[in-house]
């Protein structure tokens, strides 16, 4: 679906390349995690791959073509959601999507209220779009970008300063989406969202690709299960983080369990936010 | 043509929305009244003056404002990603802009002076009216802020003001009438009276700065609509 090869791209005025060398691929019908901190390359890839930047070097092919073959027919093909709204505020929703589907050559009218159903918002179709809260304006772009049933979704921070049950909601329109065998690819900083929804993620960190794998995999790989500890010593509440591994055999645990009152014990799996941090040494900003 | 006429339908309802219709109306009325106090003697010339400065004014701050608004929505991101050519845009907004700037200038036109005076007039009026749309288009493409603006506003003013100093005959020689719009002007002053050959010239001449005003919206200005498929890296 997605074929990148030594990507390369350097804006201008700057001495050092903003992506140095990537190279990955995105299969049909998977979810696929574009993970790195702001200012890491994630967004300029995206821009690269949906056709609004130019002057790379290296090799990007979309459906088995290279880019360069491309012409805006390509925009029937695909779907883009970015972070920031992309409408007319004092338009409402239906009339938004009015225009964006004809700009998108798409007559079945029926289609705009398929889509505002499907993210949820076909109740509020007939309000402006100025009264609508993050969370709508974004499912509003999400409703934009499903307009012309895309195979191929690209998604900027989709789930960025939002709150959990439209998170959530919006998750759910993404996995309906891939059973319905689109492709995602999914740009995020957010390694929850990375853990939940895709089957493979990468990570960039400043414009070169760390790791590409499933997040069970570089959990499995990378991350340590851990167990943390509450307890209580000469009265002051404190807590210790001991691994999973050889826990039995683990000294310092063994003297915890005999010094101390135990307020709290719970066992922790690796988050992918542990295995980026241990793979990249970068954090998520 | 559906991507257009829906284009164009929904720059007519921002234009509504947005109250550029009502707040036109509002200074063309003002105008008029104003326009009421002069004698009608003088009307004529003082209608050319009012006009310029008038539409000139409204293109560049309609045109700039719908820029600026364009940033704060994200629209022109979201039309880059559709099949529609980028010309399409620019086609829309000077149709929609020129044409409320036309229809401004001939209510103005007609509710001061008597119809057989402003007809042979009438394309004086158009030619401004797509100038100062096209105008507008340019600050709202080329410049982010309100005090670039203002900087333009204010370094672009003579290129304005040169043409009324022609109008108003303070000026002899061609130099006043070798500007934007100059052409409409020219044409205000006695219209389809004057000699062919001059009207010709000025009005070929004012059609070229509207061609190099759209050439400088529609290429060359950095918030260009257009994706980048097609072209080698």
């Amino acid at each position: 679906m997605i074929d990148v090869e030594q990507l390369r791209n350097r804006y201008s005025g700057r001495d050092e390349d903003t992506l140095k060398g990537l190279s990955f691929s995105v299969e049909p019908g998977e979810i696929f995690g574009f993970l790195g901190p702001s200012g890491s390359g994630k967004s300029t890839t995206q821009r690269l791959l949906i056709g609004l930047e130019k002057g790379h070097r290296g090799a990007i092919r979309l459906f088995g073509r290279p880019i360069q073959e491309w012409n805006a027919a390509l925009y029937r093909r695909i779907g883009v959601c970015f972070e920031l709204p992309n409408h007319y505020a004092k338009l409402t929703a239906r009339e938004n999507l009015a225009v964006f589907a004809a700009l998108q050559g798409i007559e079945n009218r029926r289609r705009i209220d398929a889509v505002l159903d499907q993210v949820g918002l076909l109740a509020d179709a007939d309000t402006r779009t100025a009264r609508f809260s993050k969370g709508m304006k974004i499912r509003l772009n999400l409703a934009r970008a499903l307009l012309p049933e895309p195979d191929l979704l690209f998604l900027d921070e989709p789930t960025s300063g939002l709150d959990p049950v439209t998170a959530g909601r919006i998750k759910s329109v993404i996995q309906d989406r891939q059973a319905a065998g689109t492709t995602v690819f999914l740009t995020t900083h957010t390694m929850q969202d990375a853990d939940q929804l895709c089957d493979r993620v990468a990570f960039i960190v400043d414009g070169e690709l760390k790791q590409i794998d499933a997040p069970s995999v570089l959990k499995q790989r990378f991350g340590e299960d851990s167990l943390t500890v509450r307890h209580v010593r000469a009265g002051r509440v404190m807590t210790s983080r001991f691994p999973l591994q050889e826990l039995a055999n683990n000294a310092d645990f063994q003297a915890l369990l005999r010094t101390d009152r135990i307020e709290q014990m719970h066992s922790q799996e690796a988050s992918l936010d542990d295995v980026f941090i241990r793979v990249t040494g970068a954090a998520l900003i | 043509m559906t991507a257009w006429l829906a284009l164009l339908n929904a720059e007519a309802r921002l234009f509504w929305r947005q109250g550029l219709v009502a707040a036109a109306l509002v200074l063309t009325l003002v105008w008029v009244a104003l326009l009421h106090l002069t004698p009608p003697a003088d009307r004529l010339f003082w209608l050319g003056l009012v006009a310029g400065m008038d539409v000139i004014a409204m293109g560049l701050l309609f045109g700039f404002g719908l820029g600026l608004l364009d940033q704060v929505q994200g629209t022109p991101t979201a039309w880059r990603l559709t099949p529609t050519p980028a010309l399409w845009f620019s086609l829309s907004r000077t149709l929609l802009l020129s044409g409320l700037l036309t229809a401004c200038l001939l209510l103005l036109a007609f509710l001061v002076l008597p119809f057989a005076t402003v007809w042979p007039r009438l394309p004086g009026l158009v030619l401004l009216a797509i100038q100062a749309a096209l105008a507008g288009q340019l600050f709202g493409r080329w410049l982010s802020d309100l005090n670039g603006f203002i900087l333009a506003t204010a370094l672009s003013a003579p290129l304005w003001a040169l043409p009324f100093l022609g109008y108003a005959g303070w000026l002899d020689g061609p130099l006043p009438w070798l500007w934007p719009l100059s052409g409409g002007l020219y044409w205000l002053t006695e219209g389809a009276l004057s000699s062919p050959v001059s009207l010709a010239w000025i009005t070929g001449l004012q059609l070229g700065w509207i061609l190099v005003s759209a050439g400088l919206v529609e290429r060359l200005a950095p918030r260009h609509l257009g994706h980048r498929l097609g072209e080698r890296s």
